[in-house]
């Protein structure tokens, strides 16, 4: 009996690790983790070439994703900690982004940062491959009813990104209704606070593009687009409809 | 050569705006000299960031400030008060971002480094309990900053004391915090990625090797003159 009982245990942890090879980047977001681990590209780190250079890929993967990972996590282990009880603290990063605000001040700063920093470059990096996938009937009836037209939604977005000051990011996310909505975040901060649903992003610090295009913002979203990949966006706005919690 | 203001070089603009009904009296912007070559600060900070962060991101500055400031100046002759604040914004960026880059390009120098002396060594002795305690604070505090902006060295007029600073993006200090820039140090990553990449830390501690502190000790003279 104890060896069976053993055997299922290896068994089990062999079979559930945190991430499947086709797992999406961002799933964890939403599971509670005692650790959340950095997660794998869906890609190698030159298949971005030659629109974003391998190294900057992998730094932006290996360095700032994961040390925003490792201090979230560091944070959340300190605040559940101190507050065992509290089931803000217990909650996924999503949920903690969702209701900020109710996050002692003691841990908001870091974890607004460090936990926006971790969700953020996980939809960033899954809404990007080399294969240039369509963009499904449905989101484009989508995006003309929300925008006219697909040229005045690419339009709109990159002129926020050209305009943007300092460090942040630009968002394609479903609002109330379902609305899609345009919207800009400074630094790490999610929309996901504002109870957006983001589907689409584009990073615009400058360590997202610096290595190759400097100051050339305008060649960085340019060849950004071409990166796009629409079947990745339109499986995370299917995702959120099962994964999101309102309220 | 420090004025009341920055050094600033002003060049008259020429009066070809009559058409808007308004005299263009106002002065523009213009970059002002590096007091070095580009590869001079090597190998603390290398010539290609150099050349790019004073040709391409101070001269956008300085040409969005002047775009900025002739909009400006046509939305108050108009007295379109909606208009005027909603250049606010870029005034903000592009004002502050040429102030603190003029600022920058002083406080450094291929001969830098050391330490301060005099009246500045003294003030932040009594001010922080000595230089290194105000260096350790002042890179913690810089390298600290969420995403892009300043960590400074100021002086308050009215305590008459040294302050640590830290501003976001390129606000400006001295209408945000009321202290007189004396040193700044500029962690936006254009100032550094290109050879430090991620690692802020590492530049924002070997730029203390460039630091001209003879710049940073007159400026220190002068905000002392005034109130």
């Amino acid at each position: 009996m104890a060896i069976v009982t053993v055997l299922f245990c290896v068994i089990t942890l062999i079979v559930t690790p945190h991430q499947t090879a086709d797992a999406r980047m961002y799933e964890d977001c939403v599971q509670q983790r005692e650790d959340y681990p950095l997660p794998p590209l869906p890609y190698s780190y030159n298949s971005l070439e030659p629109h974003m250079d391998a190294t900057t890929v992998q730094i932006h993967h290996l360095k700032h994703h994961a040390a925003y990972t490792k201090k979230m996590n560091a944070a959340l282990k300190q605040w559940r900690d101190e507050d065992p009880e509290n089931t803000l603290a217990t909650g996924s990063i999503v949920e903690i982004l969702q209701h900020l605000y109710n996050v002692p001040e003691k841990y908001r700063t870091v974890l607004r940062n460090n936990g926006g920093g971790y969700v953020n470059h996980a939809i960033y990096f899954a809404c990007m491959s080399s294969r240039g996938a369509a963009i499904s009937q449905d989101l484009e009836n989508d995006i003309i009813k929300d925008f006219g037209s697909y040229n005045n939604f690419t339009k709109q977005f990159t002129t926020k990104a050209m305009g943007l000051f300092g460090s942040g990011y630009v968002w394609l996310s479903r609002g109330g209704n379902d609305k899609l909505v345009i919207s800009t975040t400074a630094n790490q901060d999610s929309p996901v606070t504002e109870s957006f649903r983001p589907i689409l992003v584009i990073d615009i610090w400058e360590h997202a593009y610096y290595l190759k295009y400097q100051y050339r913002r305008a060649d960085f979203v340019a060849a950004w687009w071409k990166l796009v990949d629409w079947k990745a966006v339109v499986d995370l706005d299917k995702w959120w409809r099962v994964n999101y919690r309102y309220g | 050569m420090l004025c009341a203001r920055i050094g600033m070089l002003k060049r008259f603009v020429p009066q070809q705006k009559a058409a808007l009904g308004f005299t263009a009296s106002r002065l523009a912007h213009s970059l002002p000299d590096l007091p070095y070559d580009f590869n001079a600060l090597e190998p603390v900070i290398g010539a290609e960031i150099m050349e790019i962060h004073y040709k391409k991101h101070h001269a956008t500055y300085v040409n969005n400030l002047n775009i900025a400031e002739e909009k400006m100046e046509k939305a108050l002759a108009e007295g379109d008060t909606n208009a005027a604040i909603s250049l606010l914004p870029a005034l903000n960026f592009n004002g502050g971002g040429h102030i603190n880059h003029s600022i920058f390009w002083t406080n450094l120098s291929p001969n830098g480094g050391g330490e301060p002396t005099g009246d500045l060594k003294e003030s932040i002795n009594r001010d922080f309990g000595g230089f290194e305690s105000m260096k350790k604070e002042l890179i913690s505090k810089t390298v600290a900053i969420q995403g892009s902006g300043w960590g400074w060295l100021g002086y308050n007029p009215h305590t008459q004391r040294l302050r640590l600073a830290v501003r976001p993006n390129q606000d400006s200090l001295f209408p945000t915090l009321g202290l007189i820039p004396l040193l700044g140090i500029d962690v936006w990553e254009h100032a550094y990625y290109l050879q430090y990449k991620n690692d802020r830390g590492a530049y924002v501690n070997a730029i203390w090797n460039i630091i001209n502190w003879d710049n940073v000790a007159d400026r220190y003279a002068n905000a002392r003159m005034q109130n």
